[in-house]
C-alpha cells in the first residue's frame, strides 16, 4: 500500500516537473525548426535580418536547454522562434526606388 | 525522533537551498553579466538594431541565454553564451562604420575631400566581414526634375562606390541604387533639409 503512495507520489513529481511542458515543448521545437527552415529557403535574412536571425538564435537556444530537460524554457524559446520566423516569413520584400522604372 | 532528525534537516536543505539561490544575484558573474548588458544598451543607443540587425538579433538572445544559464548555475554555458554576446556586440559596434552618410554639394557628385577617411575605414570594415554586402544608395533634394534627380542620385551612388573599389573592397559586394528626390531624410521645404537630402546611405546586405 505504501509503495503504491510513494508511486503514485513520484508519477505526480514527475508530471509536475516535466509534463506541464515536455510534450508541447517537443512539438513547439519542431514548428519552430520547420519555419526557420522555411526562413532559410525563402531567404529572408535580406528583407527581415532581425527576425530571421532572432529565430535561429532562439532555436538554438531551445535546442540547447531541451538536453537539460529543461521542458518548460525550451517551450518558450520554441515559440519565441516560431513567432520570430513567421514574422520574417510575412516581412514585405525590400521597397524597389521607382527610379528603377524612369531611368529604364 | 529519527523521523523528526531527517525532518529538521530536509527542512534546513531546503531553507539553505531557498535563500542560496535566491541570494545569487551579485558576484564576478553578475557584474560581468551587467557590463554586456550596458554594452549592448550603449551599442543600441548608436543604432545597432537598425544598421546591423542580425549582431543585435544575436547579441540580445545570447544575452538571455547567459543570464538563465547564470541563474541555473551553469557557469561554463553562462560563459560561452556571454562571449559570444560580447563578440556579437563588438562586431555589431564595428560594423556600424558601415552606416555613415556622405554630404554632397548641390547638383553634385563629386565626393568632398573630408569623407576620403570615412571611406577608407567603411572600405577596411567590409574586407574584415565578408558575411556581408553593402547597397550604396544615392539621395538629392528635389530641386530639378524627378528623372534628372533619378540620374544625379546614381552618380553619387557610382561615385562613393568607385572609392570603395579602389580601396580594394570587390565591386562585386558592392550594388548601388538611386532613390533620386523620392526618399528624403528631411523635408524639402528649407535650404537646411536639402543640405541634409544630398547625400549617398548604407545599407548592410546579409548573405
Amino acid at each position: 500500500m505504501r509503495k503504491v503512495f510513494y508511486g503514485i507520489l513520484l508519477v505526480a513529481f514527475m508530471v509536475s516537473l516535466f509534463g506541464c511542458c515536455y510534450g508541447d515543448a517537443k512539438r513547439a521545437i519542431a514548428d519552430a525548426e520547420a519555419a526557420v527552415d522555411q526562413t532559410v529557403a525563402k531567404g529572408t535574412i535580406t528583407n527581415a535580418p532581425y527576425e530571421t536571425a532572432s529565430a535561429k538564435a532562439y532555436l538554438g537556444g531551445a535546442n540547447e536547454v531541451v538536453g537539460d530537460c529543461d521542458w518548460c524554457k525550451a517551450l518558450a524559446w520554441a515559440n519565441k522562434a516560431k513567432n520570430m520566423a513567421d514574422a520574417a516569413l510575412a516581412a514585405p520584400p525590400r521597397a524597389v526606388s521607382p527610379c528603377l522604372a524612369m531611368m529604364d | 525522533m529519527k523521523g523528526k532528525v531527517l525532518v529538521a534537516i530536509m527542512a534546513a536543505a531546503a531553507l539553505a537551498l531557498l535563500v542560496g539561490c535566491g541570494g545569487v544575484t551579485s558576484g564576478p558573474s553578475y557584474d560581468a553579466l551587467n557590463a554586456a548588458k550596458a554594452d549592448f544598451e550603449k551599442a543600441t543607443a548608436m543604432g545597432m538594431k537598425e544598421c546591423t540587425p542580425v549582431e543585435y538579433a544575436i547579441a540580445e538572445a545570447e544575452l538571455e541565454f547567459a543570464e538563465h544559464h547564470l541563474n541555473e548555475l551553469k557557469i561554463d554555458r553562462f560563459k560561452d553564451h556571454l562571449a559570444k554576446a560580447n563578440e556579437m556586440i563588438g562586431e555589431g559596434v564595428d560594423k556600424l562604420k558601415l552606416c555613415k552618410v556622405i554630404y554632397f554639394d548641390f547638383d553634385k557628385y563629386a565626393i568632398r575631400p573630408v569623407y576620403y577617411p570615412v571611406l577608407y575605414h567603411m572600405a577596411e570594415t567590409m574586407l574584415k566581414y565578408d558575411d556581408v554586402n553593402v547597397e550604396v544608395q544615392g539621395h538629392t533634394c528635389s530641386i530639378g526634375t524627378e528623372k534628372y534627380n533619378c540620374w544625379l542620385g546614381q552618380k553619387r551612388a557610382d561615385a562613393v562606390k568607385d572609392v570603395l573599389v579602389l580601396y580594394e573592397v570587390p565591386a562585386e559586394r558592392l550594388t548601388t541604387v538611386s532613390w533620386g528626390e523620392y526618399m528624403p531624410a528631411e523635408s524639402n521645404a528649407t535650404e537646411a533639409g536639402r543640405i541634409k537630402n544630398r547625400r549617398v546611405e548604407f545599407e548592410i546586405i546579409y548573405k
